[in-house]
């Protein structure tokens, strides 16, 4: 257990409460030093909020932010602000140098000036711009600008880093850059990293650990094969209907709607139906196989568009001798699927 | 049509010569437009920089008040600083009147609308991440105001740019308030307007070209700043 640098306790946050009354609601939460936080969850989840509000930007309508301990009111606000340090989804560059964008918040802290040079440069080449100092910012590539925009961040030393969908906008090669420099960041124990980000894998990928939200609300399960459904009976044992033709053999106090979420090492993949207890079997085309070093992720199509993801381990693949194409049956628990 | 030829011919003549009386009238409208350019500067921007990033009670009716006085005709203004500086007016005792001050006054009311209504959407034009971001950086407020004001700084320009090219080009303040005095008060515009009256089309021509040659390069100024920032 690392060092606590943020932490949020019965915490909520209306917003849009005209519309919907859209409420952000997180009992408590806590962000060591050091660690890299990857935030995932669907449009709407409420991300863009509460990072606004980690970033004290936003005041909670409920609830305490503390950092480092000291709990944060308005009077300390701005202090503890200088602490931590936010790059907004498709951030906004200054209308001038990138020099003089990335120095921006040095002189807000009136920073010696003499120090400024060196300081850029180095941080340039830590994002992959060495030789942007005299570039004129607005006229940067969308990646260029993310990684600009992460470079004016990282030079003020943040405790705190906040990364909005740094991915968002972002080309390929740009979002490689990225990842090494999240990378990075989890070697030096001083910053505390939180990104947000729509790609789950990419979460696991890069951070120490995952925060999951749907609705406004922390769930504790993994997002991949995540789906809305009804919950209703069939013939007398709980379903979650997910599509026309599909449903999922649940356990559940919820009724009506709800989400449902199979976690992807809890399926199996067989080539015929299997007598087992399992009560969730549905048969699909292999859509897309991504092989990392030692599992690799199946996507199963089990009904026109609707995508199961499986992870298995490599040596099970190889024996398998899957491809994209093969007729593929996937297997799950009903325990194993989570209702919310 | 002789006359216009001639006059004109005239006029190119005294301009390439650097004629004295047009000279002098030419340096009388620039100091007077420019310092009341300055003075509406420097109470509109900020004027109309609060309006835009203060929410307050009355808010509304101060920008529908500002936006009306853009319509403000010269000789009303002329009027009503008249009232105030003449003998009789509350400020009389100050001797004001037919004064460049008294044209200085005059035009800081006609500009000051312009500008800071024109500042009002400049500002409210710049991005409002501009903001947020700035906070994100550790900017307090007065440093957060500063990062919105460098960002909205072309359109914020232009403001002050098209307050002076009003002030420049009117003519009823300048007649009413300066008086057209020879050396003293006498600008281009009242000139223009005195001149042809005497049928001196040469001087008028002149100072018409003058006139134009500013507004041209006020223009130009204008569009590359528009230029820029597109």
């Amino acid at each position: 257990m690392g060092t606590e640098l943020m932490r949020i306790s019965e915490f909520a946050k209306e917003y849009d409460a005209q519309q919907n009354g859209f409420l952000l609601d997180i009992p408590s939460m806590a962000f060591e030093k050091g660690s890299v936080y990857g935030l995932v969850g669907p449009n709407g989840s409420g991300k863009t909020t509460l990072m606004n509000c980690l970033s004290l930007l936003e005041e909670p309508s409920r609830g305490d932010i503390f950092f480092k301990g000291e709990k944060v009111v308005r009077s300390n606000m701005h202090d503890i602000r200088k602490h931590l340090t936010m790059v907004m989804e498709n951030p906004y560059i200054f209308g001038t140098t990138v020099f003089k964008n990335i120095t921006s918040g040095l002189r807000c802290r009136g920073i010696n000036k003499n120090t400024y040079p060196e300081t850029v440069t180095t941080v340039l080449g830590k994002v992959g711009l060495g030789g942007f100092e005299n570039r004129f910012a607005p006229e940067l590539s969308a990646g260029e600008r993310q990684r600009a925009a992460i470079a004016r961040a990282l030079v003020l030393k943040p405790e705190l880093l906040l990364m909005d969908e740094p991915f968002s906008n972002v080309d390929k090669r740009n979002i490689n850059g990225i990842e090494n420099l999240i990378r990075s960041l989890r070697k030096e124990e001083d910053i505390t990293t939180i990104f947000s980000t729509h790609d789950i894998s990419q979460a696991y990928r890069l951070s120490d650990h995952v925060i999951s939200l749907v609705d406004g609300k922390i769930i504790d399960s993994s997002l991949e094969n995540l789906f809305d459904g009804m919950i209703g009976d069939d013939n007398g044992s709980q379903t979650a209907k997910i599509s026309d033709r599909i449903s999922i053999a649940v356990v559940s106090d919820i009724r009506g709607p709800a989400h449902v979420c199979i976690p992807p090492e809890d399926i199996l993949l067989s080539f015929g139906p299997i007598d087992s207890s399992a009560r969730n079997s549905f048969k699909g085309i292999v859509k897309k196989i991504r092989i990392d070093r030692q599992t690799v992720k199946i996507y199963t199509d089990i009904d026109h568009g609707i995508e199961l993801i499986s992870l298995i381990t490599r040596k099970s693949f190889d024996s398998m001798k899957l491809s994209v194409g093969s007729d593929i049956y996937v297997i799950f628990k009903t325990t194993s699927v989570n209702v919310f | 049509m002789d006359y216009i030829f001639e006059g004109f011919m005239n006029a190119v003549g005294m301009i390439v010569s650097f004629d004295r009386e047009l000279a002098a009238i030419t340096y009388i409208s620039l100091r007077v437009s420019i310092i009341s350019t300055v003075l509406a500067t420097c109470t509109g921007v900020p004027f109309g920089f609060f309006l835009a990033l203060k929410q307050f009670r009355g808010r509304g009716i101060i920008i529908m008040i500002l936006h009306t006085l853009l319509a403000l005709p010269t000789v009303l203004i002329g009027l009503l600083v008249y009232s105030f500086i003449s003998r009789r007016g509350p400020l009389g005792s100050f001797g004001l009147l037919y004064t460049q001050w008294a044209m200085i006054i005059g035009q800081v009311v006609l500009a000051f609308p312009i500008i800071s209504s024109l500042s009002l959407s400049a500002t409210q034009s710049v991005d409002s991440k501009v903001e947020k971001t700035a906070r994100t950086l550790g900017a307090n407020r007065m440093q957060t105001a500063a990062f919105i004001f460098i960002e909205g700084k072309f359109a914020l320009l232009s403001a002050i740019i098209t307050g002076f090219g009003r002030v420049f080009g009117e003519v009823g303040i300048s007649m009413m308030l300066g008086g057209n005095i020879r050396g003293l008060t006498r600008n281009i515009t009242t000139a223009i307007a005195f001149e042809t009256g005497k049928g001196e089309f040469a001087l008028g021509i002149a100072l018409g070209l003058v006139l134009l040659t500013v507004a041209l390069a006020v223009n130009i100024l204008l569009y590359s700043l528009r230029w820029k920032r597109g």
